[in-house]
C-alpha cells in the first residue's frame, strides 16, 4: 500500500487554510491488548467453522421426490403464467400505453419516497443554499469539470432539498 | 515475518500447495489498516471486530474471483467501505433512525468506548467527522488518516478523483467550521 506524501497532505490543509494537522491526531481509538495478535487466528477458526457447514440440504426428503416436486412447481407456475399473458394481450390493446403510465406514477412515488429519505439525510449537512447554488450556476466544484458524478451530486442534491430548494429548480440548473 | 509482496502472496494463494496459509498472510498483512479503517467509521471497537472478520470471511469466498484489476489493498478496502457503510445503514433501519440521530448514537459510542482514549481536541475533531454524511466520513478518513492517494480512493469509492478532491475540502472546511466556530 503505498501512502501518499504525509508533506502533500499538509500541504493541502494548509491551502485550505485548516488548523487540521494530521501528525498529531491519531484519533484517540485504541484496542485491546494483543487484539492484532489473535485476529488472524480468529478469523481462521471462523473460515474453519464456515467451511464445515453442510450444503443446503432438506433432511429426510428422498433427492428425487424433492427434484420432481419442484419441477412440476416449475412447469405449473410456468403454464399459468403463460395462460395470464395470453389472456391479458387479448383483452387490453393498449397494453404498451397501460405500462409507460405505470411506470411514470412508479418513478413519481420512488421520487417522493427518494426527497423524504434525503430529507433525513441532510440533516448534518453544512452548505449553505448560496453555496449549492453557487456550485450549480459555475456548474463546478473546486475543481475541474468532472466533478458532478454520482456522489457529488447526490451531496449537493441532498443538502438543496434540506434547504428547501425546490428539485425541479435543482434540476432545472442543471440543464 | 518475511514480507511478501501482493503478487507473491496471490501467486502463493492460486499456484501454492497451502492457500490457507497464504490467506492467513494476508490477513496478517492487512489486518490493522482494514481494521482502522471500518472501526473509524463505525466507532465501537466490538462492533469494527465483527466487521474486520465479515470482510475476510467475504474476501475469502471471493479471493478465487480476484481477476487482478485492481491492486489488492484497494480489492480489501472496497470490500471494508461497504461493509462499514452497510453495517450503518443497517443501524439507522434497526432504530429507525433519521441520520442525524445516528451520528449522536455514533458520538455516544464514541464516549462509552472504554477502547477510546483521545484527548480533548482528537475528541472534538472526531464528533464533527461524525457529523459528515457517511461517505464523506469515508473520504475524509482514507485521506486525512491513512494518508491514501485520490488515485486509489477512487479504484476503492469508483468516483472521480475531481470529485473526490472537493468532497475531501469540503469536509475540511465543515469540520474547521465546526472546531473553530
Amino acid at each position: 500500500m503505498k501512502k501518499d506524501n504525509k508533506e502533500s497532505i499538509r500541504k493541502e490543509l494548509h491551502e485550505l487554510q485548516s488548523s487540521l494537522d494530521p501528525s498529531k491526531d491519531t484519533g484517540g481509538f485504541r484496542v485491546p491488548d494483543h487484539f492484532f495478535d489473535t485476529l488472524p487466528g480468529n478469523i481462521s477458526n471462523r473460515l474453519s467453522t464456515e467451511n464445515k457447514k453442510p450444503a443446503f440440504a432438506l433432511p429426510g426428503l428422498p433427492t428425487k421426490r424433492l427434484v420432481a416436486s419442484l419441477v412440476s412447481i416449475t412447469l405449473l407456475a410456468g403454464i399459468l403464467f403463460s395462460l395470464f399473458y395470453l389472456q391479458r394481450d387479448q383483452l387490453n390493446g393498449y397494453a404498451d400505453a397501460d405500462y409507460d403510465q405505470l411506470m411514470l406514477d412508479y418513478y413519481a412515488i420512488q421520487f417522493d419516497m427518494d426527497r423524504s429519505a434525503l430529507y433525513d439525510f441532510v440533516l448534518e449537512s453544512g452548505l449553505t443554499p448560496e453555496e449549492i447554488l453557487f456550485e450549480l450556476d459555475r456548474g463546478e466544484f473546486i475543481f475541474g469539470d468532472d466533478v458532478f458524478d454520482e456522489m457529488l451530486l447526490e451531496e449537493i442534491f441532498e443538502q438543496a432539498v434540506y434547504y428547501g430548494i425546490e428539485s425541479n429548480y435543482l434540476l432545472s440548473s442543471l440543464d | 515475518m518475511k514480507h511478501y509482496s501482493d503478487e507473491e502472496l496471490l501467486t502463493m494463494f492460486f499456484e501454492g500447495e497451502n492457500p490457507n496459509y497464504a490467506f492467513n498472510l494476508i490477513v496478517r498483512k492487512y489486518q490493522e489498516p482494514v481494521y482502522w479503517h471500518i472501526r473509524r467509521m463505525v466507532i465501537c471497537h466490538d462492533d469494527a471486530n465483527d466487521i474486520v472478520q465479515d470482510v475476510f470471511f467475504k474476501a475469502w469466498q471471493a479471493l478465487r474471483s480476484f481477476r487482478k484489476e485492481s491492486a489488492l489493498y484497494t480489492w480489501l478496502y472496497r470490500i471494508a467501505t461497504n461493509e462499514a457503510l452497510t453495517f450503518l445503514k443497517k443501524k439507522k433501519k434497526r432504530y429507525f433512525l433519521p441520520i442525524n440521530d445516528v451520528s449522536r448514537i455514533l458520538e455516544e459510542s464514541l464516549e462509552a468506548d472504554v477502547y477510546y482514549d483521545g484527548n480533548e481536541m482528537e475528541k472534538k475533531i472526531q464528533k464533527a467527522i461524525l457529523k459528515l454524511p457517511d461517505k464523506q466520513r469515508v473520504v475524509f478518513n482514507l485521506r486525512y488518516y491513512d494518508e491514501m492517494k485520490y488515485e486509489d480512493m477512487a479504484e476503492i469509492l469508483g468516483t472521480s478523483t475531481g470529485a473526490l478532491k472537493a468532497s475531501y475540502h469540503h469536509a475540511v472546511k465543515k469540520i474547521e467550521k465546526y472546531i473553530n466556530p
